[in-house]
């Protein structure tokens, strides 16, 4: 009984749950849409972070949005190089509650983690015994990088600040047919919901659609600890990167 | 006994649920409510490039970037001092593949086999060594015409074998190919005799190249050729 008037109880506070909400998203999408408007300033401040990575001795993603690449870097020295389909900036968003941005999505971003992480095999090697009369059977070959990590549809790269690097195959990104699409648009849905609530950092979220031999690749080969280096769109400054060395 | 209260619990409200009209709507509208949250939670996509900034903040990225501030350039001359000059060897250790670069350009690439992270202990685990490649920026150390190998402890232990006392049986020609890039800390690019393993990670650490490779790698390096390994 006290259960069913718990229940008779809900319907009103649920109708001012909606109207709450409502009013909730009608006052934050105004300055969501301005603050999307208007151009990041730009400030040498990149190009200060840009000679620190550059002078440094550990790994760095070089995301350029405006000339669709993202770059493995060491030091100043251009590792491998993937073409980006798109790259888009998501801001998460909680029952149509927009989620205020802590930071830019330009600049260093430090401690990238690899999800799902990308597990090294370990497989102990047992010495046949000094006094073996048969001689040991040849090791078993092992198998290839795709088939031991293989690389999945998306995934993201989770940094200790900032937004998360969300890498989408284009093969995730709606290209498949049947049931393989919808499977993959179940499972990004649910992302989506899932990352949003559980959103750390500053939430947002850069999302990156590669080819999908290059985000298995990019999967397969990211070094532990990677910051990421977001070129503010409308300098360029990376480009520095590109010109013959005098 | 926590699943017995739940079920309990379920059960009453499912009963109340078939018996109470007014409940069955405010079931009915909450959880419709939570659909709806459920749907406006996620994120909100803008793309990230020149169309999303429009022309006029194109235009103005580019005559900036050919007009720096004077700060600017000095940054920007400092960073291209950092560049390598010259060729320089890159080994993407997972997916087993070398290339050589000159600025933009990759002069070569080859399949080649890295370190197989395998783990290998003695019988009285005194000693244990993983065969890992090393991570980061080298350079050619030493570069040696028909390598003789030295064989390590652990290419003993691997085989059972005793470790020898004399320095003259650790020796061991013809394995590592026709020839050897030394990089530091006993690693190496060389060759092998077992080609058919390239591309696989199978290595105790070093770099293995096919015969072809390795001659071409050999006649585009020089002594100080920077190596970076991720």
């Amino acid at each position: 009984m006290g259960t069913i008037r718990a229940l008779r109880r809900i319907s009103r506070p649920a109708a001012w749950l909606t109207a709450g909400m409502l009013a909730l998203w009608l006052a934050d999408a105004l300055p969501v849409w301005a603050r999307q408007a208007a151009p990041t300033a730009p400030s040498v401040g990149h190009l200060e972070s840009l000679e620190e990575l550059a002078a440094g001795h550990a790994f760095y993603l070089l995301l350029e949005p405006s000339q669709k690449r993202l770059r493995l870097m060491l030091g100043a020295a251009e590792l491998s190089r993937y073409t980006v389909q798109s790259v888009s900036i998501g801001r998460p968003r909680i029952a149509f509650i927009p989620r205020r941005a802590g930071t830019s999505a330009e600049g260093v971003f430090r401690d990238g983690q690899l999800r799902p992480p990308r597990t090294v095999r370990r497989m102990p090697v047992t010495p046949p015994p000094a006094d073996a009369v048969t001689p040991a059977e040849p090791p078993p070959i092992p198998p290839s990088p795709e088939e031991a990590y293989p690389a999945p549809p998306r995934y993201v790269v989770a940094f200790d600040a900032g937004p998360t690097l969300d890498v989408r195959s284009l093969a995730a990104e709606g290209s498949g047919r049947g049931w393989r699409r919808l499977s993959s648009w179940w499972s990004g849905f649910w992302a989506d919901r899932v990352g949003a609530l559980a959103a750390s950092g500053d939430g947002s979220r850069l999302l990156v659609v590669l080819g999908p031999d290059d985000a298995a690749a990019l999967y397969r080969a990211l070094p532990p600890h990677v910051s990421l280096f977001v070129c503010p769109a409308e300098r360029f400054p990376c480009d520095i990167f590109t010109r013959p060395a005098f | 006994m926590t699943l017995d209260v739940v079920w309990s619990w379920l059960r009453a409200t499912c009963r109340g649920l078939a018996s109470s009209r007014r409940a069955r709507a405010g079931a009915a509208m909450l959880l419709a409510a939570s659909c709806v949250a459920l749907m406006g939670t996620g994120y909100d996509y803008t793309a990230l490039d020149d169309t999303a900034l429009g022309d006029a903040a194109a235009d103005l990225a580019r005559a900036s970037a050919v007009k720096p501030s004077r700060s600017d350039a000095r940054l920007r001359a400092r960073i291209v001092r950092l560049k390598p000059r010259g060729r320089y060897i890159v080994v993407d250790q997972t997916n087993n593949r070398l290339y050589l670069r000159d600025a933009d350009t990759i002069l070569m690439t080859a399949v080649c086999s890295s370190g197989s992270g395998m783990v290998l202990k003695q019988a009285d685990g005194a000693s244990e060594w993983v065969f890992d490649t090393p991570r980061g920026r080298f350079e050619v150390l030493s570069r040696i015409e028909d390598p003789i190998w030295r064989k390590p402890d652990w290419a003993f232990v691997e085989a059972g074998a005793p470790v020898p006392t004399r320095l003259e049986d650790r020796f061991e020609r013809g394995v590592l190919g026709e020839y050897a890039l030394y990089f530091g800390n006993g690693f190496m690019i060389h060759g092998t005799l077992y080609e058919r393993l390239l591309g696989r990670s199978v290595t105790h650490g070093c770099i293995r190249l096919g015969r072809e490779d390795l001659r071409r790698l050999w006649t585009l390096t020089t002594l100080g050729t920077p190596i970076y390994i991720f």
